[in-house]
């Protein structure tokens, strides 16, 4: 059984500065980082994968998909595919998805694809359910305790203050909550092992997977950019004690 | 010229990064105020291959290089320094001396459990009155059959209490000098007339345990001698050489570390009715800070791949140790500087930086050894041979 997890790459929140001032972002160093949460859902498929499945790592776009699937590899993961297309680093869920279907037959079935709940990217996490969607899969959103019997999933996920059940039949598409698990780190020894080795990463264009060029046309078009005003921090109240009391309660309960 | 790091290394930084950021960040105060390493983290790190990260994969390292050691040092360094130092007496100097000279069956023996952190290794050169005059030890190995007996005292010796393996440097001909007459050996501490003193109480560094060695007729079988015999001083001086590179790449991540807290604090604080960051005193600290710290990044990781490329480095190695202490000293202290009276509480990290940064200035070798190290050298190359 081949459990799927995609990766989404994006640049490293350390690596630029957003100045709300001038409107504008500054980039510092060309430093990537793999989507926090798509590392939970890696993380929940090595779990799941104790059981005998085989756990594929999938990435698109330049060398920061391709570090996140030696990250992959060197976390666990058996095999990486790497889609290589440097438009798929800000590509929304509508290429994402085709190209997946895709890959999904190239890799002979997948039977569980998991990837993060949140995303940092422009995916704007849309690429689980539409995916789920195109497959007529069912799909789980913001998964907890993702665990699986024979072809039935369980696990927990929000449900108002509190969490619930739900239970769903395999094949199935999962988004994995950021705060599911704590991914493991990579062994020092496996991140060299993984790039001293000369097949790690099977590298493969849409293209090869002959993915019809249409489908790779993103849906959303970037018109401009806005910038949400610069904050301004804490608020001086004055008064009585009781005063200081009830603005305080009221500014709590105002979310102020 | 390529001053980049390879696409390993950088992985290797972001995991170590992750690690020491998510793991040891919020245990470091209280590492330093128990006195107490967290044994836990340091099981986990083992299981993480940290503990041979430069040793070849066939001996259970990770084949990181030194330059993977080195990142790996300016990554603990700039959160735990306690544990940094436990870190680096047992790679850089105690599994570093075996992996160099050691013979293959000593290799086999011992590098698999120091590499995977079951077993913990210690560097025994310092003794009561022999310091930086290393030539001076007293320790006497004497052979009777087919073993060793050892003799004598060992002291200052970082993770002295908690070793299992130390590689020790012991006289075995006094006529002929510690250059010559000196054999190093592989002593596990679990044999009879060993013991350890207890930990030393030191201005920094409290949960990296220093102590005194004792040697009662301990005995060591002759095939425990690391490289040969009478050749001793040469491994423990070869040693020494290499470890001052990676010292050299923690006191960059002390330095690093200093900096970072210093912009961070110069944006919170106001004073005078703007940020201190706009203050152009402490700018030009700021400024420095940054140079220096750029200046040594560059020596450090040059040398490092010095030492991976088989070229000469001893005396960059050198400079690494007394460039990298003596910014970080001048780093932190221009740190503590620029935090004013929050600078000396315990509450920030700096006060506990500045404590635990100061040592790098005296151990693996004073700055002035140093300095006569990079001078011998220096010399050597124009061909005059000094002798301290």
């Amino acid at each position: 059984m081949n459990i799927l997890v995609v990766l989404r790459a994006g640049r490293d929140p350390a690596s630029f500065t957003v100045n709300r001032k001038v409107q504008k972002v500054f980039v510092h160093r060309n430093e990537y980082r793999t989507n926090p949460a798509d590392l939970n859902a890696l993380e929940a498929a090595l779990q799941l994968s104790n059981a005998g499945q085989t756990v594929i790592a999938l990435a698109g776009g330049g060398p920061e998909a391709q570090e996140a699937l030696y990250q992959a590899r060197a976390m666990g993961a058996a095999r990486a595919v790497w889609i290589t297309d440097t438009a798929l680093r800000e590509a929304d869920a509508g290429p994402r998805v085709a190209i997946l279907q895709k890959a999904m037959t190239h890799l002979g079935g997948v039977d569980l694809v998991l990837l993060g709940a949140s995303v940092r990217h422009a995916d704007l996490a849309q690429t689980g359910p539409r995916l789920a969607a195109a497959l007529g899969w069912p799909f789980i959103d913001a998964a907890h305790a993702l665990q699986m019997e024979g072809a039935t999933l369980t696990a927990t996920v929000a449900a108002g203050a509190g969490f619930e059940g739900v239970r769903a039949g395999t094949p199935a598409v999962v988004a994995v909550a950021e705060d599911a698990n704590q991914p493991r780190f990579a062994p020092a020894a496996s991140i060299i092992r993984v790039y001293a080795e000369a097949d790690a990463i099977e590298a493969l264009t849409p293209a090869d997977l002959g993915v019809d060029p249409a489908d790779l046309q993103p849906q959303v078009v970037r018109r401009g950019e806005r910038y949400p005003p610069e904050r301004t921090f804490g608020q001086v109240l004055a008064g009585s004690t009781e005063d200081l009391a009830r603005q305080m309660a009221a500014a709590l309960r105002g979310g102020g | 010229m390529d001053f980049t790091l390879a696409p390993q290394h950088v992985a290797l930084r972001r995991m170590l990064r992750d690690f020491c950021e998510q793991e040891m960040r919020p245990r470091a105060k209280e590492v330093d105020r128990t006195g107490r390493y967290d044994p836990g983290v340091l099981r986990w790190m083992g299981e993480l291959g940290f503990f041979g990260i430069p040793f070849a994969q066939k001996y259970g390292g990770a084949g990181a290089g030194e330059v993977g050691y080195c990142i790996l040092m300016e990554e603990l360094n700039r959160v735990c320094p306690s544990t940094a130092t436990i870190i680096g007496a047992h790679i850089g100097i105690a599994a570093m001396s075996l992996y160099l000279d050691g013979s293959e069956a000593l290799k086999q023996k011992y590098l698999p459990d120091l590499c995977a952190g079951k077993a913990i290794g210690a560097f025994g050169l310092t003794e009561p009155n022999a310091g930086s005059d290393a030539a001076g030890i007293q320790l006497r190995a004497t052979l009777e059959g087919d073993s060793y007996f050892l003799d004598g005292q060992k002291m200052w010796i970082t993770n002295g209490p908690i070793a299992d393996v130390v590689m020790v440097l012991a006289v075995t001909d006094a006529s002929l000098g510690a250059r010559g007459g000196a054999t190093c050996f592989v002593v596990e501490t679990s044999t009879p007339g060993f013991s350890a003193g207890k930990p030393e109480r030191k201005m920094g560094l409290h949960g990296s345990p220093t102590s005194l060695l004792n040697f009662d007729e301990v005995r060591v079988p002759k095939e425990n001698v690391l490289g040969e015999v009478g050749l001793g001083f040469v491994t423990f001086m070869k040693t020494l050489d290499i470890g001052r590179v990676s010292l050299g790449a923690a006191t960059l991540g002390g330095s690093q570390e200093a900096l970072e807290a210093s912009l961070r604090w110069v944006k919170a604080r106001s004073q005078f009715g703007r940020p201190i960051a706009h203050m152009q005193s402490l700018q030009f600290m700021l400024a420095d800070m940054a140079t220096e710290i750029e200046a040594l990044r560059s020596l450090v990781y040059r040398t490092a791949w010095l030492v991976d490329n088989g070229q000469p480095f001893v005396k960059e190695a050198g400079m690494c140790k007394l460039l990298g202490s003596e910014t970080a000293s001048r780093c932190i202290d221009r740190a503590l500087q620029i935090h004013g009276a929050v600078g000396i509480s315990r509450e920030f990290a700096l006060e506990r930086g500045w404590r635990d940064a100061r040592i790098a200035e005296i151990f693996e070798g004073t700055n002035e050894i140093q300095r006569i190290v990079i001078a011998g050298e220096l010399l050597q190359e124009r061909g005059v041979r000094i002798r301290p």
